[in-house]
């Protein structure tokens, strides 16, 4: 059965069409989100790792060498079991850092451009053969099919431009590597299972034809016994051991590999389906092989074994079944080919032409435009060169020898990646010495040969030349790692590592972001677009300063350092995924300067400091576990003191703010942190900042607090201490809401006022008592006088004594009521006037018209204060010294300024007051007086209300009598 | 070792992974290898390994991602 050549190309035509559409309608959302981000697709666009070299290779690779085609899938099998160590890591490290390919992953953690070239120039030569072997199976499966018409070399030119197209289309669409395919993946998913099912079928037909079924196959083995030892045989003797690890090793570093398992994937949980269900669709695939191979050397089918898919397809007599055979072929081929070059352009855009042209962004140019033409460019060049190397490869050699060349080159990076994952010690002179080597070693034992047919160099028989040619897979990877891994070990030991490297090594293995320390330039989102744009482009700044405000949770108009710090890491991850981690900090470092002359204090690190130990804090062990919780405790106890507490930096930015002033502001925490004081809502912004800036270790204030009314505030403040360095600039500052002290002092106050004026009261009723008795006199002498001019004088008379009368009631009313419950602003008080008004008050009582005043205070002198509070302290005063004197009391009042105090001394001649009650007298409830005589909460008042007004309060006593200095701060 | 699951689920897949190694890379394996055991029976005890390994999983979640 031939097939005509155009018959073949508009079916392969088709199919990769077919494909394009399903990836183009999964994007456009004709599958359902759900559907298409299911786990399924994912495992089964894994199965990508199954080329060419599976479908027709392994059956001539059995045929040779037995269950020995086996370890390609058990390698991976075993890669695969180990996710949770191996894969699961490094995904989340490529998550974690925007890192899209295998070179950005050295990259990262060796912080080195150069180990990012090295790698890309490894990776693209060593997979070259790879996309050869693809070429060559279709255009010799073609070539066969169409019976022989045209040469191999132009079906493999019709085949790499038809791939070439679909490529670019399938996967330079997007602009940056760090964006979704899901369609594609989709589309991979579907051209598996074609690939699966494809072979599935020919295992079945083949098993029909040749043996009448699967268990005719079980007899003919036993019939013919020799058939399963040449199965097993060769695996004792072959490369059982190599095989293995070289798969183990291209199961996730091969490019496609790396590409669909960690930049394509959507969901970790993903990936741990995939520790069982990829392996499980390997070992579907590869269970077809002995059935075939059995049944082609059985039927003998008109091809060598590598073709023996095709040639019991074209026996089935169904040209259904050749086409679909030939598609999963053409399937196997193409999807290998557009997944390594999608990856493959963007690890060589991003580490060799980036880099080593030191070409960058122009303002002028579109930088999305570029990326994606200049992507477009380097996948066809990819295709164009694994056609060279398909011309230059020795065609009789199997399939799988020229995909072994490319899986020892991958296994190269092995040593790398324990560096990457396990040894933070490894550094890039050892990780390149390393990979140098084994390249090396490699590029002799087999590159070389097969490309140019040298013979690998045997020096001093070491290495040995092989037995047969078949050990020279075994020798070449052994060498190859040994030269690596010995090199890598020993340079990373014998030379230094740089604290950026140290960084990046720790980053890998804590998976938190490095901390940058330094003071950013920058102040605002809008600066990062403009110190960008000269690199960039402006639509491509303002983009990617948007996509990480959006990332981040932020906004335009965002201006905490702290904040715009994790601004400016998550633009370094993002253009990481775009361009590679290396351009990408090094646009970052240069654009986004930061200024490290200026060392920001530990306080401005802290919100940074405490969210990297809060994200690593299940990691820590022993000491560092026990002082992780040592900060914690120390941390809950500033949260949970019933103080505010405020630190701020020495440019009043806030870096803590506990939980009582939030509840005492309302103000949360994530608004407080970051900001300056004076950012803060009303009235605390203008409150704090006051204090502040008062400089004062103390104060007292009051905050008119929406929805709350008034409260008083006791404020505290000092510097932070360094230890070993002394007092930072930073301050600590404890907020007291006392307004319930506050309350309850007013209201023992008035409770005072009305218990003095209680005691007062036999006085007042005396004093009211005499001009009443005299307007009584005059009243009845009025009744019986005629004369018109007594009349008048009796009359003023009572007027005279009303008036008495009137100003005593005043007089009593105005006290009682003064100390209301609101504060009056401070006004100037004349101490003269207000000691007048009490001393007319003292009068009203028996005791105080005894008493002799003096007032000497002159008249100009004046305090900031409540008149009737400073009125009711001369009242206690004056009282006091009237129930101490009795008779012939005699009272000096006298006052004079001092440097920027008012000196006031109100000295009595009593008896004094004995030293042991001297201690107490300003003690709430303590008194010397007959128990309902005195509440002994006078002097303790007085107290309270100096104090209110800054003032302080001395009394000095002896037998002479008692001397009360006041002492006022001047207005 | 940096990890995103729980240190058992990190110990149940090392313990897969080396009866892996056991039955593939060991002396063991060079044994029934000279067994010619029936031509399937290798992909029986894959797919024994398999429900082990989703056994392991299944019950993961990974943290932090």
């Amino acid at each position: 059965m031939d097939f005509n050549l155009s018959t073949l190309f508009f079916s392969a035509a088709a199919y990769l069409l077919l494909l394009f559409v399903i990836a183009y309608g999964t994007e456009r959302g004709w599958l359902p989100r759900a559907v298409a981000h299911h786990p399924v697709f994912y495992v089964l666009a894994l199965g990508v790792y199954a080329t060419t070299w599976s479908f027709y290779g392994s059956v001539g690779f059995a045929e040779r060498y037995g269950i020995a085609y086996l370890p390609i899938y058990l390698g991976a099998t075993i890669a695969f079991l180990l996710t949770p160590v191996l894969l699961m890591p490094l995904l989340r490290l490529a998550r974690d850092q925007q890192l899209t390919s295998l070179s950005d992953v050295f990259a990262f953690r060796y912080h080195s451009q150069a180990a990012g070239v090295l790698v890309t120039l490894v990776m693209l030569t060593g997979i070259l053969p790879y996309i050869a072997l693809q070429i060559r199976a279709v255009a010799e499966s073609s070539q066969w099919l169409a019976g022989g018409e045209t040469t191999v070399h132009f079906l493999a030119v019709v085949f790499c431009i038809t791939v070439a197209v679909f490529a670019i289309i399938f996967g330079a669409r997007h602009v940056t590597p760090r964006e979704k395919h899901t369609g594609l993946v989709v589309a991979i998913a579907f051209e598996s299972l074609v690939k699966l099912a494809a072979l599935l079928v020919i295992a079945w037909v083949a098993m029909s034809l040749a043996f009448d079924g699967p268990i005719g196959l079980n007899r003919w083995l036993a019939d013919n016994p020799e058939r399963l030892e040449a199965f097993y045989q060769p695996a004792l003797d072959g490369p059982w051991m190599s095989l293995l690890f070289l798969a183990f090793a291209a199961a996730f570093l091969l490019p496609r590999q790396f590409h669909m398992i960690f930049t394509e994937n959507l969901k970790p949980g993903s990936l741990l389906k995939a520790s069982w269900g990829f392996p499980a669709y390997l070992l579907a695939l590869s269970i077809c092989i002995p059935p075939i191979l059995w049944a082609g050397q059985v039927l003998q089918p008109g091809t060598g074994p590598e073709y023996y898919v095709l040639g019991i397809a074209v026996l089935s007599d169904s040209p259904l079944l050749v086409i679909i055979t030939y598609l999963g072929g053409i399937s196997a081929a193409s999807a290998m080919i557009i997944i390594s070059t999608l990856a493959l352009a963007s690890m060589t855009l991003n580490h060799l032409v980036l880099p080593l042209t030191r070409a960058r962004p122009r303002q002028d140019l579109d930088l999305y435009a570029t990326l994606r033409w200049t992507r477009r460019a380097l996948i066809a060049l990819m295709i164009a060169a694994g056609y060279y190397f398909f011309l230059m490869l020795d065609p009789g050699e199997g399939l799988v020898d020229w995909g072994l060349i490319s899986f020892l080159a991958m296994a190269q990076f092995i040593p790398g990646v324990v560096g990457v994952l396990w040894w933070a010690r490894a550094n890039v002179w050892g990780f390149i010495a390393g990979l140098l080597g084994g390249t090396l070693v490699w590029l002799d034992a087999l590159f070389l040969p097969a490309l140019v047919g040298t013979e690998p160099f045997f020096l001093l028989g070491f290495p040995t030349a092989p037995e047969s040619p078949t050990d020279i897979y075994g020798l070449a990877t052994f060498w190859s790692l040994s030269f690596n891994a010995l090199l890598f070990a020993a340079v990373s030991t014998l030379t230094p590592q740089t604290g950026p490297e140290r960084q990046a090594a720790e980053a890998c293995r804590d998976l938190g972001h490095p901390m940058t320390f330094g003071t950013l330039v920058a102040d605002s989102p809008a600066q990062f677009v403009v110190q960008l744009a000269p690199v960039t482009g402006d639509e491509a700044a303002r983009a990617e300063v948007g996509k990480a405000l959006n990332d981040l949770g932020l906004d335009w108009t965002e201006n905490r350092p702290d904040r715009l710090k994790h601004l400016r890491d998550q633009i370094e991850r993002n253009l990481s995924g775009m361009m590679g981690p290396v351009l990408a900090r090094m646009i970052v470092d240069e654009r986004l300067e930061l200024d490290h002359s200026v060392s920001p204090a530990h306080t401005q690190n802290i919100r940074q400091i405490e969210e990297r130990l809060e994200s690593s804090s299940s990691r820590f062990r022993g000491l560092t576990a026990e002082l992780d919780r040592l900060r914690r405790y120390h941390r809950q106890i500033l949260e949970d003191l019933p103080l505010g507490v405020i630190t701020v930096t020495a440019n009043q930015r806030i870096v803590r703010w506990n939980t009582a002033m939030q509840q005492l502001t309302g103000i949360p925490a994530a608004d407080a942190l970051g900001n300056r004081l004076e950012d803060l809502p009303e009235p605390w912004g203008r409150l704090l900042g006051r204090f502040i800036a008062f400089g004062q270790p103390h104060a007292h204030d009051q905050a008119q607090v929406p929805g709350d009314g008034t409260r008083w505030l006791s404020l505290h403040r000092t510097r932070i201490g360094e230890p070993g360095k002394g007092r930072t600039n930073d301050s600590l500052m404890l907020v007291e809401d006392v307004t319930e002290l506050r309350v309850l002092e007013r209201e023992l106050a008035h409770s005072e006022r009305l218990a003095s004026i209680g005691r007062l009261a036999a006085g007042v009723a005396h004093e009211i008592g005499n001009p009443v008795t005299g307007v009584a006199s005059l009243a009845q002498n009025l009744r019986e006088e005629d004369d018109p001019a007594l009349v008048r004088e009796s009359v003023e008379q009572i007027l005279e004594q009303t008036r008495r009368i009137s100003n005593i009631v005043h007089t009593l009313v105005s006290y009682a009521h003064a100390g209301g419950t609101e504060e009056a602003p401070p006004d100037p008080v004349s101490l003269r006037a207000a000691a007048d008004e009490a001393r007319q008050v003292m009068v009203l009582s028996r005791r105080g018209k005894e008493m002799e005043f003096d007032n000497r205070i002159p008249e100009h002198l004046e305090v900031l204060g409540d008149g009737q509070r400073l009125v009711q302290v001369f009242v206690n005063l004056f009282s006091n010294a009237a129930d101490a004197c009795e008779q012939q009391g005699r009272l000096v009042l006298t006052a004079r300024e001092r440097g920027d105090r008012i000196i006031v001394r109100v000295a009595d001649n009593g008896p004094g007051i004995p030293a042991s009650a001297l201690k107490k007298v300003l003690d709430p409830f303590y008194t010397t007086k007959p128990a309902g005589q005195g509440t002994g909460l006078g002097l303790p008042l007085v107290y309270n209300i100096i104090t209110d007004h800054g003032g302080t309060l001395d009394i000095e006593s002896d037998v002479g009598g008692t001397t009360v200095t006041l002492e006022f701060p001047s207005p | 070792m940096p990890g995103t699951l729980d240190p058992r689920a990190r110990g149940n897949s090392v313990i897969l992974g080396l009866l892996a190694v056991f039955l593939l890379c060991t002396p063991f394996a060079t044994w029934w290898l000279s067994q010619t055991p029936p031509w399937y029976l290798p992909f029986l005890a894959w797919a024994v390994v398999l429900v082990l390994c989703w056994l392991v999983v299944r019950k993961l979640r990974p943290h932090g991602l």
